[in-house]
């Protein structure tokens, strides 16, 4: 007679929370106890902000007519940037480095072995990047507005944080796809494909991190379209910076649908990306887990 | 201790089966392996092949064989971690083909390497408090676990240790430790005792036996010791080159044996080197020996294994249908060929006897 | 039963032994070719992300750099590939003795009378030709593209000797890094003589900013490192095609410091040694 599996309720999805929340407690512990790492990535910050507060020495009082729709604080500018970065970083990059952290220890078979869905230690190990990367964007946001005469403007929190949420989860769906590669396609060594061009090519040189898209040669710029990375920065700079213009276009998608304002056009893309990332992340995970179970390759211990 | 239910109360039914906790036909799992070099290639082997088994519940049922064998293999696909290429049955009642991820929860498995799943930055106690949390266990039963846990594999002293500072047979304790949180009424251990100290290994052979006895929990244990799975094992299953060679109990595989026994000698002095097809035996100084050896009346077998070639320590395994008379002879023989005999042993068969007859090969090769 | 007859010694064996380093070193890359592509599109987009933010502030940055022959975007991109090389040459050392520290091969090299300094040497060579290949294309490819121009009367000889001695000083840095990993016990992450250098050069150097917009009070760090006067000579040469007489006392700099750094490098990366041999050794406890 063959079983039943338990039926998904409200106890198992809590269930699979609770774990995520033993796992953020765990990473909470093993991130206590590196010190210099810490230290260094304030570090990192500090000096960070203080190069492109210099760059901006160059322009300024003229960033008003540098920046254009955004505002006229050129590190204002930069920091959203960098801040922003951080997170879409964090969650692209890291999912694939937790699951072959996994792999090369050899506890997914051990994470397998128990109540706990497939995608629960997927999250659960991310803890470790939220609790190490997340809080930069504070530091980022302390050292510019105490040292370097940073402003933001605050009318549009709200927005900004749907924004933000937005292209974390997107960025989350991309890093899950990443993520799905190690047992997909065997990418066993540190470059995989999808986040270094994603991420490391991509998004880096077009989707105006360190400056605006409109920069950019039009083929690149069209390149910058097809990323949930440009519609972030495009939102959250002309929310939180003072003087930012929310309405006039300067983005290929916000020409292409004209009757929408330029922030409606990148919510409904980052909604999208949202849509279109997650659900295939999840799926083409899922298919990575039962072919390593099918050639016997969950760990590197066989 | 009270082995855990199932989930609730729609599963406790299609969690009891009548045939018994495994019954799986014709497992078979090839692993396809991809070879660098000029041009790349891809071999395939068979790791387990056609094995079918019933394991009732309440039964220690044990996997003899050598690396490679096929236990790890085969203890994967009956867990959920691993698809079988072929075959079916069932786990706990669940299908071992399509319901994987409901095996899986309902399992424990102890692996052979220690750290896995010991995380360095926690210590002892907290890595308990990891899983346990993990398994699901209630918040008021975890303490009282882990602290017979800890008891029982004798870390309750280093409990706010760091893994690294504690030896690595402590380590495997620990994660016999974890995977004993759960108490699932199924429980694989591949080889648990490997790494421990004899005090250690005879604890969690005492362990086993009291989980088994008092909460009939059922155990598939994968071992190189005969006298574990003598001791631990109701049924025992002999693989070879991913199939089932043998089984039954340990006194049932003894009487395969027969007449024929073996004579086991522990020398130095002998000669190292084997011989092969291609070399000519008169220049293999080993294959001359085994030559003469095989010569003498009665012996059916010779197999020699020197592990020091400097002084040419080593041990000889002769299968022979008549022990007295082969023993008389051999010990001189092998004096003339200049060997210091250290040892000699023979008597009733053992579990290495029993793969030796039936592969003719020792279980260390 | 031939006794072999001990290993060699010697400056032409030393050379040997470098030279099996590097074709190790090319081996490996033939293992792993899509390291090396991807190596070379991340050098390509790292250029680019400095050409466009450059060029995005060019028409306010430009009269910064008048001296340098006035182009903002000419003056990041040279200084973005020459400092990238040196970074190599700096950080080169240390990891090169990480690694074989974690894979234990460190004690099988100290075994050989040159086989610590044939293989540090030897990956150095080979990193640094990886590195000049790589930002050449590079630097060609912006160049191209973009249109940036060089002076047509360009000393490149005495460029090139400029080159050379910025990055023999950025690797004596780099020696003195490397001795850290010993004599700090600094075996993870980063070393500190690296991280600092890094930071600093980044900051002060005038490596994306001309020297005189950094405040007064930090100004005078500028001046201990060697890629101020690698980055202001080699902008000078290429851009403005000065004269010896120009670069003159940043060329002599570099030679000092060149020679300096590799002398206290080497001395103290090989007290180091000894020191941790004399101690706990220099293989992986594990």
């Amino acid at each position: 007679m063959k079983g039943k599996a338990p039926a998904v309720t409200s106890k198992t999805v809590l269930t699979q929370l609770a774990s995520v929340w033993t796992f953020g407690i765990r990473e909470f512990r093993m991130w206590r106890s590196y010190r210099m790492n810490q230290l260094m990535w304030i570090c990192d910050i500090l000096m960070s902000s203080f190069l492109f507060f210099m760059i901006g020495r160059m322009v300024g009082d003229q960033s008003a007519e540098l920046l254009g729709v955004y505002g006229a604080n050129y590190i204002t500018f930069i920091l959203i940037g960098m801040g922003v970065n951080y997170l879409i970083a964090t969650n692209l990059h890291d999912p694939f480095a937790r699951i072959s952290r996994v792999y090369w220890d050899g506890t997914m078979d051990l994470y397998l072995l128990s109540p706990m869905s497939i995608y629960t230690p997927l999250v659960g190990l991310m803890a470790r990047s939220v609790i190490d990367d997340y809080p930069r964007v504070f530091f980022i946001v302390l050292f510019g507005t105490t040292l370097f005469g940073a402003r933001f403007a605050l009318g549009h929190i709200p927005e900004a944080i749907l924004f933000a949420a937005l292209i974390l989860i997107a960025s989350f769906g991309i890093g899950i796809i990443s993520a799905s590669t190690f047992y997909l396609f065997d990418f066993k060594r540190a470059n995989e494909p999808v986040r270094f061009f994603i991420q490391e090519v991509m998004a880096a040189l077009v989707a105006g991190t360190y400056y605006p898209v409109t920069v950019l040669p039009y083929p690149l710029q069209i390149v910058a379209a097809l990323l949930p990375h440009t519609y972030a920065y495009d939102a959250l700079r002309r929310l939180l910076s003072p003087g930012a213009d929310l309405r006039t276009p300067n983005l290929v998608l916000h020409s292409a649908l004209p009757t929408l304002t330029p922030i409606q056009v990148d919510g409904l893309a980052l909604a999208a990306g949202c849509l279109a990332f997650i659900p295939l992340g999840l799926w083409l995970y899922k298919a990575g887990i039962e072919r390593a179970r099918r050639s016997g390759t969950l760990t590197r211990w066989q | 201790m009270r082995r855990r239910a199932p989930k609730d109360d729609a599963t406790r039914e299609a969690a009891s089966p009548p045939e018994g906790i495994i019954d799986v036909r014709g497992l078979t799992k090839v692993f396809r392996v991809k070879e660098k070099g000029q041009r790349t290639a891809v071999r395939s082997f068979r790791a387990v092949d056609d094995v079918s088994l019933r394991v009732g519940r309440g039964e220690i049922l044990g996997v003899l064989g050598p690396n490679g064998a096929g236990k790890t293999t085969l203890i994967k696909m009956l867990c959920g971690l691993l698809v079988p290429d072929r075959g079916a049955g069932t786990v706990l009642g669940f299908d071992v083909l399509h319901r994987a991820a409901a095996i899986r929860s309902r399992v424990s498995l102890v692996a052979p390497t220690a750290d896995i799943g010991t995380d360095n930055n926690l210590t002892v106690r907290e890595n308990l408090q990891f899983w346990a949390a993990v398994y699901g266990i209630p918040r008021r039963e975890k303490k009282q676990r882990i602290d017979e846990l800890l008891v029982l594999v004798d870390l309750k002293d280093r409990e706010d240790t760091w893994p690294m500072n504690i030896s690595a047979g402590m380590r495997q304790r620990l994660a016999i430790a974890r995977s004993l949180l759960a108490e699932n009424e199924l429980l694989f251990l591949d080889e648990p005792t490997v790494k421990l100290d004899p005090d250690g290994a005879r604890r969690i052979r005492e362990f086993v036996l009291r989980i088994n006895r008092e909460d009939r929990v059922t155990i598939l244990l994968t071992t190189h010791l005969m006298y574990e799975a003598e001791e631990l094992c109701s049924r025992i299953i002999v693989l070879d080159g991913g199939r089932i060679v043998a089984q039954g109990t340990a006194q049932e595989l003894k009487r395969l044996v027969r007449g024929e026994r073996i004579i086991e000698i522990f020398a130095s002095g002998l000669p190292a080197g084997t011989a092969s097809a291609d070399a000519p035996s008169a220049d293999a100084p080993s294959a001359d020996i085994e030559s003469s050896i095989r010569l003498l009346p009665s012996v059916l077998e010779v197999e020699l294994d020197v592990w020091d070639g400097a002084v040419g320590q080593g041990r000889l395994l002769v299968k022979t249908a008549d022990v007295d008379r082969t023993t008389a002879l051999l010990l001189p023989l092998l004096q003339d060929a200049g060997a210091r005999v250290e040892g000699v042993r023979s008597g009733e068969p053992n579990l290495e006897d029993v793969f030796f007859t039936l592969t003719g090969r020792g279980l260390a090769k | 039963m031939t006794r072999h007859a001990g290993a060699a010694a010697g400056f032409g064996a030393l050379l040997r032994g470098i030279g099996s380093f590097v074709w190790l070193e090319y081996k490996a890359l033939l293992y792993y070719p899509a390291s090396f592509f991807m190596t070379v599109l991340q050098s390509v987009i790292n250029m680019g992300i400095w050409f466009f933010l450059s060029l995005f502030i060019s028409g306010y940055a430009d009269r910064y750099v008048a001296s340098f022959g006035g182009s903002y975007v000419a003056y990041v991109v040279l200084g973005v590939a020459f400092h990238e090389v040196a970074r190599t040459a700096l950080k080169s050392p240390f990891l090169s003795i990480q690694t074989a520290f974690w894979e234990k091969r460190l004690e099988t090299y100290r075994i050989f009378p040159q086989g610590f300094w044939a293989y540090v040497l030897g990956r150095f060579l080979w990193q640094l030709l990886f590195a000049l290949v790589v930002q050449t294309v590079v630097l060609a490819l912006i160049a191209g593209l973009a249109g940036l121009n060089f002076h047509p009367e360009a000393n490149v000889g005495l460029a090139l000797l400029t080159y050379l001695l910025f990055i023999l000083s950025a690797f004596g840095l780099g020696l003195l890094g490397a001795s850290t990993f010993f004599f700090l016990e600094v075996k993870r992450g980063v070393e500190p003589v690296g991280w600092i250098v890094d930071y600093a050069v980044r900051l002060t150097s005038g490596l994306y900013y001309p020297v005189t917009i950094i405040p007064a009070f930090i100004r005078p760090l500028s001046r201990a490192f060697p890629h101020t006067y690698a980055f202001r000579a080699m902008r000078l040469l290429l851009l403005q095609g000065a004269a010896w007489q120009t670069v003159a006392a940043d060329v002599i700099t570099l030679a000092v410091y060149a020679a300096v750094a590799i002398a206290i490098g080497f001395y103290l990366l090989r007290w180091s040694l000894a020191r941790a041999e004399a101690g706990n050794g220099v293989s992986a406890v594990v």
